[in-house]
């Protein structure tokens, strides 16, 4: 049975929700008005669905700067995109520098291609979880590096790690730069060909408005990884070999027409709207943040009020257990937030909480001050 | 009634993004333009091809060349339908 109770969605940091209604309409009109099988066949059905992915393509390369569409690949989310480019490029003997606050997208396939030969080198965070470039540029300079690869921004901290300084110690060094954009795009403006990253995945779910499994991977020309699936791509049939033709050569197989549908919308959406979504998000984020830190007994993870972090804001509490308080603001208050370790045991450990976890509010589109405020009353209740 | 068949010319393009974004360019120039099955003779390029007027043929290349589209494949064929 459907559970109508009112909710207040802070959990946006996983999957936002809701989702604009030109989201869900794309969606449906995926499947109905355009549910052929993409570049597989020329009949009018086949055609709309060729159409909406690559007028999905547009929108998401326009609102990441990338100049070249073909070179932004749909993924089945940012997992996927960080798989293909991490164990598509690095072989046995090679140096990898990796910041220390990473999800487990990046976490766990480097630890699987560590037990192949490939070399890791961590870069630790500051208390708050930062990266500081002059590390990632002593750790780089140390050996001949074929990787930096660091998240634009935690979901854990909501620190934002400084890109563009690491892509220049990175290309100064002859290393390429992979970044996990998973926090970042959406809730950041991002322009690829300034902020230098190699290779950039996101979520289609999560800041960019879209479904769940659908994502995004931009390479750069010249960033050539083994793909991870072979498959049919509807063209060049005859031969065994995979296509090396962008986009074709990465999407084997059909894709998920809907889901890109959805996210193609979600980015026309943020084009549209993204500059006001940004500043509300930045203007909810202060006032959690504030909110929470004056709460006794509350300690916020992350950079301190006033400094720059996407719209993440997690907190523990030095009696009530973060698991205790998801659950206490849930059944009285209807607010959904996050508790635990996130994904991400290592930025966990960096600021402390890897034994506790921590509570974590996601904000995004869609909340008010007026949420936020009864986030702030129901954590000071619970916590008396 | 006429006896001659249309005749037409197909490009053939590598994948699909090319193919759609060649369709597009000719559209805003003005061509008739239709996207067909790729004919065999094409080879198996991408699953549809892009098919102009005969007469138009020519005309259809150099916008295709301004745009920096380049067909792996080109054939001339006469109307199916």
């Amino acid at each position: 049975m459907r559970d109508t109770r009112p909710i207040r969605y802070f959990d946006h940091a996983a999957t936002s929700w809701p989702k604009p209604p030109e989201v869900v309409d794309a969606v449906v009109r995926a499947m109905t008005e355009a549910g052929g099988n993409p570049g597989r066949g020329a009949h009018r059905l086949a055609l709309a669905a060729a159409r909406t992915i690559a007028a999905s393509r547009g929108s998401v390369a326009r609102l990441l700067g990338v100049p070249d569409e073909r070179d932004l690949l749909f993924t089945a989310g940012c997992t996927h995109g960080l798989n293909l480019v991490l164990k598509g490029t690095l072989r046995p003997g090679d140096r990898v520098v990796v910041s220390a606050v990473e999800h487990n997208a990046v976490v766990r396939p480097l630890a699987l291609l560590a037990g192949t030969g490939v070399e890791l080198v961590r870069v630790s965070a500051d208390a708050e979880g930062r990266i500081e470039a002059d590390d990632v540029e002593r750790a780089v300079a140390a050996a001949p590096t074929r990787m930096v690869v660091c998240q634009h921004a935690s979901n854990v901290t909501g620190a934002i790690q400084p890109l563009g300084d690491i892509a220049d110690i990175a290309h100064d060094h002859r290393a390429a730069l992979v970044v996990d954009g998973a926090q970042g795009a959406g809730h950041l403006q991002v322009d690829l060909p300034s902020l230098g990253a190699d290779a950039y995945a996101v979520a289609g779910h999560k800041a960019l408005l879209g479904p769940q499994g659908v994502g995004a991977l931009y390479l750069a020309p010249g960033l050539e990884p083994e793909e991870l699936l072979q498959g049919g791509s509807g063209g060049r049939s005859e031969g065994a070999q995979q296509p090396r033709v962008r986009p074709d050569r990465y999407e084997a197989g059909t894709c998920n027409t809907p889901g890109i549908a959805g996210l193609g919308a979600g980015a026309e959406f943020l084009l549209a709207h993204g500059e006001e979504i940004r500043a509300a998000e930045r203007a909810l984020t202060r006032q959690l943040h504030e909110g929470l830190s004056a709460i006794p007994g509350v300690t916020v993870l992350g950079p301190p009020p006033g400094e720059p972090r996407v719209p993440v804001v997690s907190m523990v509490h030095e009696r009530v257990s973060p698991d205790e308080l998801a659950f206490t603001l849930e059944h009285r208050h209807g607010i959904a937030a996050r508790a635990g370790l996130h994904c991400s045991p290592w930025a966990h450990a960096a600021v402390g909480t890897l034994d506790t976890g921590a509570l974590r509010f996601g904000l995004g589109w869609g909340l008010t001050h007026a949420d936020v405020e009864l986030v702030i009353e129901a954590v000071t209740e619970a916590c008396r | 009634m006429s006896d001659a068949r249309e005749r037409f010319a197909v490009f053939g393009f590598e994948g699909t993004h090319e193919a759609l974004r060649a369709e597009s360019v000719l559209l805003d120039a003005g061509e008739e333009v239709a996207l067909i099955p790729t004919p065999r003779a094409l080879g198996s390029l991408c699953g549809f091809a892009v098919r102009v007027p005969l007469h138009r043929r020519d005309a259809a290349l150099d916008e295709l060349a301004d745009s920096g589209i380049m067909p792996n494949g080109l054939i001339e064929i006469g109307d199916r339908a």
